[in-house]
């Protein structure tokens, strides 16, 4: 089977994938409790109000006909205006709204993750039982088992009193450049970044240096638990490998300590890694309600929240959709990933 | 079709009242905040005003006055807005006929400059101010046809009642009792400001309902959801870009889920702003709200209950509308707040589905419950306790004349746990150990009201009623009540305007079946299941029958308010809890006159200084 056909598989086999998330969707919001008209009309429900609303939400029409037009503007991409989030806004405009930040968040706490825990989860293999090992792993658990609603409130809260507790020599909201403790970063920078930049490069770098500083927070509570998954598993990962027959058969030979290392036991170390690592993907859509929450920064987990409780068909058929979507497109991406790490796994059978 | 309007203004009523609740039992009112950002060196502290740099959105230039808002913003559509948040800031944009000065509960003149009433209460004259909006257009009487033909035909308003119904403007219905565009009863008089509004019958809160923003002027033909205009600009344009009215502040941007502002606009007819923007940051989480007040990124704002200390307050007076007014602190960051609380025309109670549950355990809920006891360790004192359902201050004689009506006639010991009592009526009535009855007490998903059910379930496990706490959003609580799937249920009511009838209309028990289309309360009040239901329904007829402002009709009303009360007592429909009192706190930065008990979200800000 040759790449094409094995890609092609793969996409076709997501298609009842994505028709079924969307389906159950629909059901959930139209089948359950949730009332959008309800939710728009408050405790000022008026029967008359209530009617007119119906009729032009189109929600008076047959329930099958109502899922067919859903189902059919889902995947013609004619994504619909929101019912209560933002009346009259497409959820298109919404997405582009909310998503930056998350994205924002999600990229710096994947990246968080990445970078201080699978080297530390190397390093802690690469020298294990020593005393660093020891408190790389205890590190690694402690954090770990932080969960992250505990650890968003304290940082806050922390954060917010650095001022106080150092009496006036170090305050959060002033150090490197003015940012607040809470609310979204400012990410207009990157609307059109090179132009922006060769403007003005030290202001772009200025609020590119803001925005990630206001960001770090929050996307260290959100890296935190994978964090310490991938130090953990990294670490057991690095073990295995380097008591394996063919790493002591490459010592034997005389192989070089770093390109031991590197060519022999990271890649392979890399294996058990790759699933964990594109499952936090989910981070840069979903993000955490929570930790937007108590941040406030109100982004695409937040939106989804939202958009849940009100009833909000379109709005959250629209990010199911795209959420779905996207979370097929890393599966794929994820098989991709392991043919080139792990020469074991081809494209047959 | 008067008797429609009647039922119709009834309902009215309830829906107005129910918005507060739902912002209420939200557990927020717009806080504010300012923007200010204080920076600390050597133990001196330096205040500097800032833009928005530190946030996302517009810069504003200028100074800038801080809020904070606990919900999210959904329009700047005057008839379209049913939310507190976005109600806040188009009370900015928007100018109204009326309006409650301070959020004080007696209307004043805004855009009418002057005003008559014929004799028999159904005409009303108003002379226009010579004002102008913030695209420099005059406003005149045909803006305000314009602006309420959108009110009662736009496909966009969420309020058309309010003015077919709730007022009773004049208009025609076709056949199926749609309301006919262009027919409202609404003119031009002899100048091009004089603007004639004829209702279909008198009622008695015509001004107050016009100082509604659904009412507001907006330029004629500016948008074209009704017949007859092509719009100069698209719809969401205006709902979430350019609103354009003739208020004090005009719209500077709103960035959906973070933020909005407004800036002061120059030729206001009134008193021009004294600061040159306002900026709301919308935060809906407790703990970020009191961190980013804490940080002094807001001015002025609410303190959540879990962060609220009553020990904290020190009340230095309290004026003639009972608002409290003094310094809360030290606060966490050492800074001492100004303060002010207002009770705020509001009650909160438990409804009972009365068709599921049976007179003798609803009266032993009333027994059992003791308001003062919740007020002071649930809601830490934020409120007064109820055995009304009027607020005392609206109530016909005042506070003094409640008090002595639940002196000599509240059946159920104001003030106490009787759980003897309470278990005697449930064992008269067959109930016992071995026989208890099962209720299920659904609440909106509020830890505090969690709190107070956990108490109420615990005192009530002795009076043999087993209760199961069961929490829901609004959606989806309002959906069951309506569906008559509710059994004991916990909701809120803010004043529309200042009357009884505002509130009692609620227990209006034909309108409480839930059989029926859109059902005001949902306690289903049946002469099978209450013996008092003959009384309130006939004292809700006489207020209904006597709508007009004059003192006799007014009179005759009191006396009904009185009657539904006791008629709500004996049979337990809804017992009341308490009547929220809100709370503002403000740092010395900001010159805010305290708010009136319409509640902080009717204050114009055009009056506020800044001293930084």
């Amino acid at each position: 089977m040759s790449r094409w056909q094995y890609f092609l598989r793969r996409v076709l086999m997501s298609i009842p994938v994505v028709i079924f998330g969307t389906t159950i969707t629909f059901a959930l919001i139209r089948l359950g409790p949730l009332d959008p008209v309800s939710a728009i009309l408050g405790t000022q429900y008026n029967p008359q109000a209530a009617e007119q609303i119906r009729t032009n939400l189109g929600l008076n029409q047959p329930l099958w006909s109502q899922y067919l037009d859903f189902m059919y503007d889902l995947f013609t991409f004619q994504l619909g205006q929101s019912w209560v989030i933002a009346p009259g806004t497409t959820a298109y405009e919404l997405i582009e709204i909310y998503a930056p930040r998350t994205i924002w968040l999600g990229f710096w706490s994947v990246v968080i993750a990445l970078f201080v825990g699978i080297p530390l989860g190397f390093y802690a293999g690469l020298n294990p039982n020593t005393p660093s090992d020891y408190a790389a792993s205890f590190g690694g658990i402690v954090w770990r088992a932080m969960p992250n609603f505990w650890l968003a409130i304290m940082l806050v809260t922390a954060l917010s009193q650095l001022g106080t507790w150092t009496n006036g020599l170090f305050t959060w909201q002033t150090w490197i450049v003015r940012t607040n403790v809470v609310t979204p970063p400012a990410l207009g920078f990157f609307q059109s970044p090179v132009e922006q930049f060769l403007a003005d490069p030290g202001g772009w770098t200025e609020s590119f240096i803001r925005a990630t500083k206001q960001i770090a927070p929050a996307a260290l509570v959100l890296g935190s638990a994978s964090m310490g998954n991938e130090m953990r598993i990294g670490r057991t990962a690095v073990l295995e490998t380097i008591n394996s027959n063919y790493v002591e058969t490459a010592r034997a030979k005389g192989v070089s300590g770093r390109s031991l290392v590197w060519k022999h036991i990271f890649r392979n170390a890399l294996i058990p890694l790759v699933p964990i690592i594109t499952g936090e993907a989910f981070l840069l859509l979903g993000g955490s309600v929570f930790v937007e929450t108590v941040f406030a920064i109100n982004g695409l987990g937040w939106l989804f929240f939202n958009a849940a409780i009100n009833g909000d068909l379109p709005l959250i058929g629209t990010l199911m959709f795209i959420f779905i979507l996207i979370l097929v497109g890393t599966n794929i991406l994820q098989d991709f990933l392991y043919t080139i790490i792990d020469p074991r796994v081809g494209y047959d059978g | 079709m008067p008797d429609t309007n009647k039922l119709s203004r009834r309902r009215f009523l309830k829906a107005t009242g129910g918005a507060a609740t739902a912002a209420a039992l939200a557990g927020c009112t717009g806080g504010d905040g300012e923007e200010t950002t204080t920076t600390e060196s050597g133990g001196e502290e330096t205040t500097t005003a800032t833009t928005t740099e530190e946030d996302t959105g517009t810069e504003l230039s200028g100074s800038v006055f801080n809020r904070i808002l606990s919900g999210t913003i959904t329009t700047m559509d005057p008839v379209a807005a049913t939310d507190t948040s976005s109600g806040i800031i188009i009370q900015q944009v928007f100018d109204c006929l009326m309006s409650y000065p301070n959020a004080l509960p007696t209307v004043e003149n805004e855009l009418a400059a002057d005003y008559t009433v014929s004799e028999d209460f159904t005409t009303y004259t108003f002379q226009l101010a010579d004002a102008t909006y913030h695209n420099g257009e005059t406003v005149t009487a045909s803006d305000f046809i314009y602006a309420w033909e959108r009110l009662a035909a736009s496909e966009n308003s969420r309020r058309a009642y309010f003015i077919l119904d709730s007022v009773g403007v004049e208009h025609e219905t076709d056949g199926e009792g749609n309301y006919v565009p262009g027919s409202l009863g609404v003119e031009v008089g002899e100048t091009e400001t004089e603007l004639v509004v004829n209702l279909s019958e008198p009622f008695h809160d015509t001004l107050e309902m016009f100082a509604y923003t659904s009412f507001a002027a907006l330029p004629e033909g500016v948008l074209g959801d009704v017949e007859g205009y092509d719009g100069e600009m698209e719809y969401t344009e205006f709902a979430s870009n350019n609103p354009i009215g003739a208020g004090p502040f005009e719209f500077a941007f709103w960035e959906q889920g973070t933020a909005a502002a407004v800036s002061k606009y120059d030729d206001y007819y009134g008193q021009v702003a004294q600061v040159d923007n306002v900026r709301w940051q919308v935060i809906e989480d407790d703990t970020a709200r009191y961190n980013y007040a804490m940080n002094e990124n807001a001015d002025y704002f609410g303190l959540p209950t879990a962060q609220y200390d009553p020990g904290l307050v020190q009340v230095e007076s309290t004026d003639e509308y009972g608002r409290e007014i003094g310094q809360y602190g030290p606060v966490r960051n050492g800074q001492t707040l100004n303060y002010v609380g207002v009770p705020t025309l509001s009650i909160f109670y438990v409804g009972f589905n009365m068709e599921k549950v049976p007179k003798p355990v609803r009266q032993a809920f009333a027994y059992v419950l003791n308001q003062g006891q919740m007020v002071s360790e649930v809601f830490k004192g934020r409120g007064s306790p109820a055995q009304l359902f009027t607020p005392p201050t609206i109530f016909p004689g005042g506070a003094q004349a409640a008090n002595e009506l639940i002196d000599s006639e509240y059946p159920y010991n104001a003030d106490e746990t009787d759980i003897q009592a309470a278990r005697e009526v449930m064992e008269e009535a067959g109930y016992g150990e071995d026989n208890q009855f099962e209720v299920q007490w659904t609440q909106y998903n509020s830890n505090t009201w969690e709190e107070m059910a956990s108490i109420l379930r615990d005192q009530l496990a002795s009076a043999h009623i087993n209760m199961q706490i069961q929490k829901a959003d609004f959606s989806t609580l309002l959906e069951r009540g309506r569906n008559g799937q509710l059994e004991a249920y916990t909701l809120g009511w803010i004043a529309d305007w200042p009357a009884p009838d505002n509130f009692l209309q609620l227990l209006n028990p034909p309108q409480t079946d839930t059989s029926e289309q859109g059902p005001i309360s949902y306690v289903n009040w049946t002469s099978e299941n209450g013996d008092a239901y003959q009384q309130a329904t006939d004292a809700y007829q006489q207020v209904v029958n006597n709508p007009a402002p004059t003192d006799e009709a007014q009179q005759i009303r009191d006396e009904a308010y009185v009657d539904i009360e006791t008629a709500n007592w004996e049979d337990v429909a809804m017992l009341p809890i308490y009547n929220r009192k809100d709370e503002t706190f403000w740092y010395d930065t900001v010159n805010i006159e305290p708010f009136g008990g319409m509640g902080p979200s009717r204050q114009k800000l055009n009056n506020v200084t800044l001293n930084r």
